[in-house]
Order: structure tokens, then sequence, then C-alpha cells
């Protein structure tokens, strides 16, 4: 047995990470029945998917601009409202819409790119500065949705009803199962460009050493325009995909989900892409595994509690690497 | 007829304005707290409103559910949240600044979202009434006094005179505490902490004295809002509450103990001035006019004068 | 790992006031630091040079608390101050200066200097309400010995000015004057002669010359100008990629084969 433990201890963290879900689950199986802990897995796949496409921008951000952008949960908002917009007021298809929020989400953050954080780069704003900015702007976007569509639930034209059995009794709304494979589609084309492509790489290798990368030739400020271009997009991308999984959307919806990726993008290692899709399905399971325990209107609160647990226990996450001084 | 219809009319207004300069002051008090952790020490406590919560609802708890008196429960309270200060403040105070801003504001919302659902302790979201027995006797009293003087109808101004005169003493005592030792320690640690620490100063400890302070700030701020509104509920501790603090904290300017009150009196004139402007829309709306302004004055006086009204551009040393 | 000889250990005899034994700290993959070994004589003045990239800086770090090492030992008079917070290194007579200097520039110069004094009841609030009259007295007392160090630092006429107005080299003597209210006994520099006046420079040199004299203070300081190291150090130590390759007198170790391999090593990478 202990050999066994050793083994398991020297395996990479990914492996030791799923396989301590697996272990979980198991668990939850043997605690709970086979039925709700596959419904629950279920639901924590469809909330995960859009958690680490959120958790995955806020990493991307903070690991090229050590900016924690706390406004990054009202880009989501700002991605539904929009895809509500234009299918309301243009009349064009749901799907049409939820694109064109989506890609209006990432010119948002490309806008605030070039006329906000740039300026604010050259004129050597500090970290404080800066972070009450991010607020500022969380502040604006959240109440300028609200002052425009007002504060009524609101729902996007989707499907809500249909649902079909997976295996058994559990089951999966049509849209959120769309959802899921959009959302997995786009966080495998998020891995792809920051592996495989040349931009990827540069994004990866300002996120690992700022000034390093700036003296071997990279264009910087090009690669974080691609930067906050890619994280609104996905921003933008997680928005209408968790108020279409959802089903009702407030101005407020994306402020609510905000600590929720920050716990997951704190898990994975602030600065690890890839650490954030791994948490944000980590968490999303999580936050469902635990509404067989806990009514679920706290389940908010266990996404703030892994938060706060994460960084008392390993603040550089699961899965980050610890920061070169 | 007329003269009379002008005069309730100045009467209406008089009361107005002393409503919002009761807010003001309560934010002032609170965003005391801020300038404590902000600009003094150089602490990014995003949680104040959890602290205000708890010495409220445990103000409130002990008087209604423990039948203590106010002025045993008073001070109780706010040791409860100081105390709830240093367990925050032990595990978070070790991390650094973007996640210790992370983890106050998870620690805030967990005190809001146990307000909000322990419903049996803290009567949910309809939250606790009664425990203000004790400030309506006091306040007829100084009704009382005020007709002397003519002001016996202004029913607000007891609780605006108490709210201000609070935020003078502690002012006092907080410029006192700035011009000691200790005041000069929490300035370096501010500036650099590894510098205080290599001169042999805890910087940890005076973290969480400071953290504590804000706390016990908090806490004064709680109750003056709860006698204020009458009311304790979890909508009134939500993080907006904080963020308006710290838009208030830096137009005033860090580092300005004054300049909190001053950004505080200016904020909310602006916003509650904003009533008499006859706008054609929902109050839901109106509501999120008012937060787009607060929000617009951060971004502002982040983006053009950093250092607020009162602040020195020398004291815009925050580490981020 | 190669098994090193210790070369900079002093022999059981020496009063040595700080033992370091096999440091190590690594980042990642980037061993900075890698099983250093090293003693310093009491009332010496050291020399720790060494290529860039070899450790020293982190090698301070490690020893004054800044920095947690993965494995050695560090003892100061006898004491083991291993994994000790920097503010109990320094409080018990170890302190250090900073690469960047942290003179503080929000403070004013005196502020500075009373900031450095210890024992100070009105740093504490429990002190500020058991003595309050104690500690304006204690302040008053702080404050004269601040201005005479100022005056034999020459920064005197400075003394409300803030400290962001002084130049680069009066700011290190600020932070050399500064943790000199507290009378350490061993005191470690970071570089004190980088980017400063030559004049300010031997100024400080001096005062190092003086405080050992006078006080019998120990100094380690870390530097680059050879020439500064062999007319002052009594003894060099060597370091090279985290470890501790040479040490003896100026003129031996400059004779040192490895000590000019390890740094010929470096001119030949770069010139690469």
């Amino acid at each position: 047995m202990p050999a066994l433990l050793r083994r398991a201890a020297a395996a990479p963290v990914w492996a030791r990470v799923c396989g301590g879900a697996l272990l979980l689950l198991a668990v939850l199986v043997a605690a709970k029945g086979p039925h709700d802990a596959a419904q629950t897995t279920v639901n924590g796949i469809v909330t995960g998917t859009y958690f680490a496409l959120g958790a995955v921008g806020l990493a991307l951000v903070f690991g090229v601009l050590r900016l924690v952008n706390f406004a990054h949960g009202d880009m989501l908002t700002f991605a539904a409202y929009m895809a509500l917009l234009f299918s309301m007021t243009l009349g064009l298809p749901i799907v049409a819409a939820m694109v064109v929020g989506t890609l209006a989400t990432a010119a948002l953050a490309v806008v605030s790119e070039l006329v906000l954080w740039r300026p604010m780069r050259t004129r050597r704003a500090g970290g404080f500065q800066l972070l009450l900015i991010t607020i500022g702007l969380a502040f604006v976007i959240r109440n300028g949705i609200q002052l425009f569509a007002g504060s009524i639930p609101r729902t996007l034209d989707v499907d809500v009803t249909t649902a079909f059995n997976l295996v058994g009794h559990v089951r999966i709304g049509r849209t959120q199962s769309i959802a899921v494979v959009v959302g997995l589609i786009a966080l495998l084309l998020v891995a792809v460009l920051l592996r495989a492509t040349r931009i990827g790489k540069e994004m990866r290798a300002l996120a690992d050493n700022l000034s390093l990368a700036e003296v071997s030739g990279i264009d910087t400020q090009r690669v974080i325009l691609v930067t906050w271009g890619v994280a609104g997009a996905l921003a933008g991308l997680a928005g209408v995909v968790s108020a279409a999984a959802i089903g009702v959307m407030t101005p407020n919806f994306g402020w609510l989900l905000l600590l929720s990726l920050f716990a997951a993008a704190v898990v994975g290692g602030l600065k690890s892409a890839y650490g954030a899709l791994v948490g944000g399905l980590l968490l999303g399971l999580v936050e469902e595994w635990s509404t067989m325990f806990v009514d679920s209107r706290w389940k908010f609160a266990v996404g703030f509690s892994v938060l706060i647990l994460t960084l008392l226990v390993r603040p550089t996450g699961l899965l980050g690497r610890p920061e070169v001084t | 007829m007329i003269p009379l219809a002008f005069s309730f009319q100045s009467f209406a207004h008089a009361d107005f304005w002393i409503g919002v300069g009761i807010v003001a002051g309560i934010y002032s008090i609170f965003t005391l707290g801020l300038q404590v952790n902000v600009g003094f020490t150089g602490i990014l406590n995003f949680g104040q409103a959890g602290f205000m919560a708890i010495g409220a609802y445990s103000m409130a708890l002990l008087i209604l559910k423990a039948h203590w008196s106010p002025w045993a429960a008073l001070p109780v309270a706010t040791l409860i949240a100081m105390a709830s200060g240093l367990l925050v403040g032990i595990p978070a105070l070790r991390l650094p600044p973007h996640y210790l801003a992370m983890a106050t504001i998870g620690a805030a919302q967990i005190v809001q979202i146990t307000a909000q659902n322990a419903t049996g302790f803290t009567g949910g979201n309809e939250g606790l009434i009664g425990f203000d027995a004790e400030w309506q006797r006091i306040q007829t009293w100084l009704l009382g006094k005020l007709s002397a003087v003519g002001l016996g109808q202004q029913y607000e101004l007891p609780l605006f005179l108490v709210t201000w005169l609070s935020f003078l003493v502690l002012l006092v005592v907080l410029r006192a505490l700035q011009h000691t030792p200790w005041g000069r320690v929490l300035r370096a640690i501010r500036e650099d902490e590894d510098a205080a620490a290599a001169l042999g100063k805890n910087v940890y400890a005076y973290k969480l004295q400071s953290l504590m302070a804000a706390a016990a700030l908090g806490a004064v701020a709680g109750y003056l809002l709860a006698l204020n509104v009458t009311l304790i509920y979890p909508q009134s501790f939500s993080a907006d509450f904080t963020f308006i603090g710290f838009a208030i904290l830096v137009l005033g300017g860090l580092a300005s103990y004054v300049g909190v009150a001053l950004g505080a009196i200016l904020l909310w004139f602006v916003l509650e001035g904003m009533r008499f402007v006859d706008l054609p829309l929902a109050a839901d709306k109106i509501a999120a006019l008012r937060l787009l302004l607060v929000g617009l004055v951060l971004i502002a006086v982040m983006v053009f004068r950093p250092q607020g009204i009162l602040g020195k551009r020398e004291e815009m040393v925050i580490r981020g | 790992m190669a098994e090193r000889p210790p070369v900079a250990e002093l022999g059981p005899g020496a009063d040595a006031i700080l033992r370091v034994r096999d440091l190590a700290k690594r980042f990642g993959g980037l061993r900075a630091v890698d099983g250093a070994s090293l003693d310093v004589e009491r009332g010496s003045i050291t020399a720790l040079i060494g290529p860039n990239g070899a450790g020293k800086t982190t090698l301070f770090n490690l020893v004054t608390g800044f920095l947690a090492p993965d494995r050695g030992a560090v003892a100061y008079d006898d004491e083991s101050i291993y994994r000790k917070p920097p503010y109990r290194v320094a409080a018990r007579g170890m302190m250090r200066t900073f690469q960047m200097t942290k003179a503080l520039a929000a403070m004013t110069v005196l502020e500075n200097m009373l900031l450095g004094a210890p024992d100070q009841p009105g740093e504490r609030l429990l002190g500020l309400a058991r003595h309050p009259l104690g500690w304006r007295r204690r302040e008053r007392d702080v404050q004269s010995r601040a201005l005479e160090l100022l005056e034999r630092f020459r920064l005197s006429t400075h003394a409300h000015a803030y400290a962001a107005t002084l130049s680069g080299g009066q700011r290190k003597l600020l932070e050399l004057a500064r943790l000199l209210m507290a009378e350490p006994r061993l005191v470690l520099l970071d570089e004190p002669l980088a980017g400063v006046h030559r004049v300010l420079g031997g100024e400080l040199l001096a005062h190092i010359h003086d405080l050992r004299a006078e006080r019998g203070m120990t100094f380690l300081f870390i530097e680059h100008d050879m020439e500064v190291v062999m007319e002052n150090a009594d003894r060099v130590i060597v370091m090279a990629q985290g470890q501790v390759i040479a040490a003896g007198a100026p003129a031996e170790v400059r004779r040192n084969r490895a000590v000019i391999d390890a740094y010929l090593g470096t001119e030949a990478e770069d010139a690469a």
C-alpha cells in the first residue's frame, strides 16, 4: 500500500488532480447513490464549462498584465445582453446574436486596452490604481446595462425545456449540451492557440517573464492587445453560454459569478490558462456536487469557500508553479 | 396658506438634506476604516462591508436574543467585529495584494450569504427589527432638547448629530494615533514592508492591528446604519457598499482622514441631489444611474488625479 | 552533486559571527543557491563577490529571512536563525541593506531615522496605552541620537526633507545611518556602492572602517568593483553558480584558478 501512495505522490499534478476527482466521485456515488452523483456530475460539467471559459480569460489577462480584472464578470453580462439586444431589436436568430455578443465583448476588451489600459501603462500607473479602475469599469458596465435594460430577469430566446436522457434517468437540457460542446471546442481552440501558434507562444512568454519577453524582440503591445481580444471573446462566450444554460439573466449575474471565476483561476494557479481550464471544470463539479449535501442556495458560498481555502492552503493553486522572485 | 406651503417645502428639504448628511456620515466612518487600511497601512481590504454586517448583526442579536442592554451590546459587538477582523486577517494578510483583495471580498460575501440564508438566526432577507428601543428613548430626549432651540421638528437631527459627533471623535483619535511611532510604522509598511521588516518591525502584527481597527470602524458605521434604517437586513451590506466607500476614499484623497469626510459629503450630495432632477426613469434605473456615476468617479479619479482632492502626490506610493 | 571542500569555513578556533552550512534554494528548475557554506569572522570586513547570477543576493535573502531556504543551517552568534522571519533576525542584531535602496521616500529623513530605533514603546498600541509619557521621552532621546548620526553622515541639513529629495548616494548613506540606530553587530550590505558618486562612496567606506574600529561591528558586503574589494576587504568569499568556490585574503583569491575560471566562464558565455 505505501508503495502505491508513493507512486501516486510522484505522479504529475495533472494525474493527481484527475485521480483525486475520480476518487471523490466514487465516494459520492457510494454516499448518495449513482443517480444523484451522475446527475450532479452532468450539471457540474455544464457549470464547469462556462466557469472554465470565464476563468481562462481571467488567467490570460493576469498572466500577461498581472492585473486582476474585477470587471471580467461584467463582461459576461455584457455579452449576454448584447445577444439579447441583437436578437430582440434586430431580429437576428439567437445563435447569430450570441456570436455577435461574443464578438462585441472581444471588441469591448480591445477598446478598453487601447483607450484605458495602454495609456495607464505608459503613465506607469500602479497596481492599486489599475485595480480600482477595473472596479470602476465593473460598476459602469453592470449599471450601464441595468440603466438600459432594467433589472427584471430576462431570457435569451433559447430552448429551455427540451431535455433528454443520457443514461438511465440522468438528464441534460438540449441547450446545455450544445453549450458544453461549444464551450469545450472553444477551450480546445484556445489550448491549440497557446501551444501551437506563434502568438500563443509569445503570450506564454510574456506570462512567464515580461521583461525577458520584452528584450527578446517580442512586440509586447501587440501580444497584449491579442490577449485582451481572446480574453474578451472567451468572456463573451462564457456569458452567452451561461445565460443560455442557466436560463435567466439579470444585470448582476456576471458579477455574482466573478468570485467563482476567481476561485477557478486561483485553484488552477492564477497565471496558468490550462490551470484555469481545469480549475473551472473542477469548481463547477464541486459546486454541483455540494447540492447533494446542502441546499442549492449555498452554492455560491461553496465557490467562495473553495477560493478562500485555496488561498489559505496553497495560494499558488493546485496546478500553478511558485512565483520566481 | 401660501407662506405655510413654503415653510413646509423648506422643512421637507431640510429634512431631506439632514437625511443625506446622515448617510454621508455613516459612509465617512465606514471609510475611515478603509483609510486606515489602504491609505495608512497599504492593505487592500475589500471586505469592510462584511465587518459592518458582523458588527450590526452582533449588536442586534445581543439585544434581541440575549436581552442585553445596548450599552453592553455595543462594545461587545465591536469586539466581535474586531475578532472577525483577526480571523480573516490571520490567513489573508499573508497573501500578496491581489489575493488579499479576493480573499476579503470572498469573506464579506460569505457573511452576506450567511445572513441571507441562516434565516432562523438572522431573520434572513427580512432582517431584524426592534433592537433600537433604547435609541428611540434617547432620540425623544434629544428632540426635546432641540425643541428648546426651535429644531424639534427635525426628526432626523438627533441621529445626524450623533453620527457626525462620532465621526469627529474618531477622527481626532485616528489623527492622534497617526502622529505616534505606531502610526509611523504603519506608514513605513505602506510604502515598503520589506524595509520595515529589515528594521525589526513585525509587519504582520501591524497589519492585523490595522485590519482590526478597520473592522471596529466598520462596526460603528453598522450601528448607525441600523439605527438609520431601524432594520438590519443583508442587502444593506453588499460589496457595492465597500466599493462606494473606495470611491469616497480616493475622491477625498489617500492618507487624509479629513478627506474622507469631504469625499463622502461630495459624493452623497451629488448622488442624492440627482433626485431633484426629474428623470423619466424607473426606480431601478435611477439606482443604476447613481452607481454608474460612482463607477465613473472611481475611474476618473484614478486616471486624472489618483491622489484625490486632499491627498499629496508624494503619498501615492501604494505598492500594487 | 560533487562534494565541495569547505573553502569558506573558518576553523573551530575562529570567532564566527555568522555560520552558513549547505544552504540551498531552487525556483522551479533554477538552483539559485546550491549548497553554500561560509563563515564570517567577527569584527571583519568581508566581501562577497562572484559573477552575475552567482546567488549572492539570494544568499542574503535566505540568511536574513526574506526568503525561505529549502535546506541548510544558518547560525548568527551561535544561535540558529534558519527560517526565522526577517524582523526577528534584524531584532537580534543582524541587519541588511538592499540592492534597490529602501530609503522610505514618502517620509522625511528624520522620520526614517526614528523608524530605525529599537525599544520605542510608542510603536506598540499597548505601549502607547501603558507608557503615555514614557514614549514621548524615548522619542526625544531617539531624536537627539538620530540627529547625531545624521550629523556624522553629513545629512543633518536634510533632516526635515522628504527622503525622495536625496540623491542615490545620499539615500544609501541614509539606509546605513538608519540601521545604525538599532546598533546592529553584523551588517549585510548589498552592493552599497552601486550607482553612487565616487566621493559619497568613499564616505560610505570610511564610515564602515570607522564603525568596525570603534564598535567592533562586522560587515559583509556584496561588491563587483575589484579595486574596492582589494582596498577594503580583510577577507573575500567567492560564489559562483549558487556555491561558494573560494575564500581567503583578497590577493590570494584574485590569483585563485577556480575564481578566474568562474569569471572567465561567464565572459565566454556572454561573448558566445
